[in-house]
């Protein structure tokens, strides 16, 4: 079973969302042999000394497109409404680390479209914007170039229509084939379909708005962001993944 | 022609049940254990599917729900779309030379035949016996024996028994015959002067013959009868569209040129075009041969009334286009062998077959893409609500948790929602089974609950936290919410890290 959260743990994923708490902590004894680091273990930075500002959001126009019926959500299945999101505070001089950066995926050749389109800053819902990958877990991985400080991950996979990807996984490492030294801030495979874990983290149904993830200050110069399919069907697909944060000097 | 064949029933199984294939499936379940079949006016269509599905599961040994399985029951609608080829062999005149050939092979890589052969429904019989019936008649207006007037009696009663829109076709039937008796003097006079009018009596008996048999469920529900009577009044309702009303270019756009996302466009405009020229060469006079001409006129008239017909009505459903796509690739079939007759030019013949051949290329191509990776894919032109390749993690689960229950299948399941179809096909083994529309008042002590979205969150303030929730793909824009019982789940983890 895919995308599983306990009633408990919706609560916790709720109060996630308002980015006060840590997120999931991996239990895969596979994982011992990568090295992953809990997010919640990462050291915080220090976060009195920093100013903090609302991280802006350029945001696409919504598109839902031939939705025959619309989708209502269960407390364990979030949705932020328009202009709901809770302001994501953020350390003074966080830019978006990804744009145009270079891409990497388990497919290095999409079905539709090129991995360039992940990072080109093109949000929108329409044909034309979003990389087609096969079925089963793919993952895709963006080098920032330089080790960073991650504050936050946003990612369109879809929002023509209402789906909800499955084990939607995100990771940050300094270690390019991320066998050491790997982060899990978001993991939502909640029976280990894709071999990284338990994860305890919330399904969602993507939309315009994207799916935040709290980078919370981990470090690393790899993101990769794992999925398995939809509720739509086997495929994968990205629109637009920006990684927020500062380069580490 | 065999490759075709053979590739019908290639993977049968693979495709998730669509809702009107599991509805199907659970109603013939039914006459297969216990016997039971009533004809219903509201729902369902004719007997005949079900009837006919019969011998197929004896002779794969499956006499119950549980042995039945989705290659049987798709199996009988192979067997249905093989026989449309049979017809094609007995056309006349028109039958010498290559022409039945050329047609069949036609029909064998028409994506839209494809498709649909592989899939539990009425249509693909109907289109079968209404050709069958076609071609039956045909060769009594030829021949005048009493032997075509009672095939064609027969065959156009089993196609009354396999769907109540049997009325549009016999209308169009009735213009096509106009139109071609009007400009074929010879054919008109044959008729007039031969038609021996015990054969007709012959033929409406082996019609009502048939039409009895089945809507009486073999004399044992007269009523039916009366019932398939009724049935025109509600399916004349339901033309309006209930829910599935969509515009009057919809069958054009399907067929001529289809796109939904990127990724995949469909078309099967090689048949649309080449059937276009044969008909309009046909009433210009140029087929020299009487037989032929008739018979391309009556074709081309006959799905061009139906193409009108089922256009002016708001009630659209994909696999409807299949009564005229049918015919259509029969004149296909007959104009390229016309064509190909009357060129003498050995280059010109050489371009003409290459064409064929790259058609031919790209219709396979359509083919494979339909039947594959876009099976359940709204990028199909013939998917329609069909359930999505997600939902079969649902059973996948089910089977898993319920093989841990100590209960087993008779593990207690409560499903919750207005949408479930097809999870009762999926589910035909569990002998604890309720579906409710609302979330009951009593409390619910089922391991497993599966609810729709919205009911979900209902159920949080009740369940507390003994249970996990999964999501689920129903069809498009459809999601299921399942609840599995702590204990249960932890186990089922447990199980899968083992294994």
């Amino acid at each position: 079973m895919k995308i599983i959260t306990t009633v408990s743990s919706t609560i916790a994923v709720a109060a996630a969302l308002s980015f006060t708490t840590s997120c999931a902590k991996s239990d895969n004894p596979e994982e011992v042999k990568t090295e992953v680091t809990p997010a919640a273990e990462v050291a915080a930075p220090t976060e009195q000394s920093v100013s903090k500002v609302e991280l802006a959001i350029e945001l696409p126009k919504p598109q839902f497109q031939g939705t025959p019926k619309p989708v209502k959500l269960a407390p364990g299945l979030k949705l932020h409404k328009a202009g709901k999101r809770p302001p994501f505070m953020v350390a003074e001089g966080t830019v978006n680390l990804s744009k145009e950066k270079m891409v990497t995926a388990s497919d290095d050749m999409p079905i539709i479209g090129d991995l360039e389109q992940l990072v080109d800053g093109d949000k929108a819902g329409s044909d034309g914007s979003f990389v087609e990958f096969g079925p089963g877990t793919q993952w895709v991985q963006i080098d920032l170039e330089k080790n960073s400080e991650i504050a936050a991950i946003m990612v369109w996979h879809y929002h023509a229509q209402a789906r909800a990807y499955h084990d939607v996984i995100v990771q940050i490492s300094d270690d390019v084939d991320f066998l050491s030294g790997v982060t899990t801030l978001f993991n939502n495979d909640h029976d280990n379909s894709s071999g990284k874990g338990v994860g305890k983290d919330v399904a969602y149904i993507d939309t315009f708005e994207g799916w935040l993830v709290d980078g919370k200050g981990a470090k690393g110069r790899y993101v990769r962001l794992y999925s398995n399919g939809s509720t739509a069907d086997e495929m994968n697909h990205y629109i637009e993944i920006s990684v927020y944060g500062k380069q580490v000097q | 022609m065999l490759v075709a064949i053979i590739g019908r029933t290639y993977q049968l199984d693979k495709r998730p049940m669509h809702l009107d294939e599991a509805v199907h499936a659970i109603k013939f379940i039914d006459l297969l254990e216990n016997g039971n079949y009533r004809y219903d006016p509201h729902e369902y269509h004719g007997p005949t599917l079900y009837y006919l599905s019969l011998p197929v599961a004896w002779l794969r040994g499956q006499t119950s729900g549980a042995e039945l399985t989705e290659t049987t029951l798709r199996f009988v609608s192979i067997l249905a779309s093989i026989l449309f080829f049979i017809p094609l062999f007995f056309m006349g005149k028109i039958t010498k030379g290559h022409t039945p050939v050329a047609a069949a092979l036609a029909i064998a890589i028409s994506p839209i035949a494809f498709y649909y052969s592989r899939y539990y429904i009425h249509e693909i019989l109907l289109t079968g016996f209404m050709f069958a019936f076609i071609v039956s008649a045909w060769r009594y207006t030829i021949n005048h024996k009493w032997g075509w007037a009672f095939t064609a009696g027969l065959f156009l009663g089993l196609a009354f028994a396999t769907k109540e829109t049997i009325t549009i076709a016999i209308t169009a039937i009735a213009v096509a015959f106009v139109s071609t008796t009007l400009t074929e003097a010879n054919l008109r006079k044959r008729l007039y002067k031969k038609t021996d009018w015990r054969h007709i009596l012959l033929a409406l008996v082996a019609l009502l013959a048939v039409i009895t048999l089945f809507y009486s469920s073999f004399f044992t529900n007269f009523l039916g009868i009366l019932d398939f009577m009724k049935s025109h009044f509600n399916f004349l309702n339901r033309a309006g569209g209930q829910g599935h009303a969509k515009p009057w270019f919809y069958y054009l756009k399907m067929m001529v040129y289809f796109k939904d996302r990127p990724g995949f466009n469909a078309t099967e405009i090689y048949f649309i075009l080449p059937a276009l020229a044969t008909g309009i060469v046909a009433f210009s006079g140029k087929i020299k041969d009487e037989q032929t001409r008739a018979f391309v006129k009556f074709i081309s008239i006959y799905s061009l009334t139906l193409i009108i017909i089922y256009s002016c009505i708001p009630y659209k459903m994909p696999w409807i286009a299949l009564n005229w796509m049918q015919p259509i690739t029969v004149l296909t079939g007959i104009g390229i062998t016309l064509l190909l007759g009357k060129i003498s030019d050995k280059i010109l013949r050489f371009i003409i077959i290459i064409a064929c051949l790259l058609s031919a290329w790209h219709l396979g191509y359509q083919i494979q893409i339909e039947n594959g990776r876009f099976m359940c894919d709204s990028r199909n032109p013939y998917v329609y609500s069909h359930t999505g390749t997600d939902f079969l993690r649902l059973p996948k689960m089910i089977n898993a948790v319920a093989a841990i229950d100590p209960l087993n299948k008779s593990m207690p399941i409560t499903i919750i929602s207005d949408e479930y179809w097809p999870l009762p096909w999926y589910l035909r083994e569990y002998s604890s089974v309720g579906y409710w529309q609302s979330v009951p008042e009593q409390p619910i002590e089922s391991p497993l609950i599966i609810t729709s979205i919205d009911t979900a969150t209902k159920l949080y303030e009740t369940l507390g936290s003994k249970y996990v929730q999964g999501i689920y793909g129903l069809r498009r824009g459809v999601i299921l919410v399942a609840f599995v019982r702590n204990d249960l789940w932890k186990k089922y983890l447990e199980q899968k890290t083992t294994n």
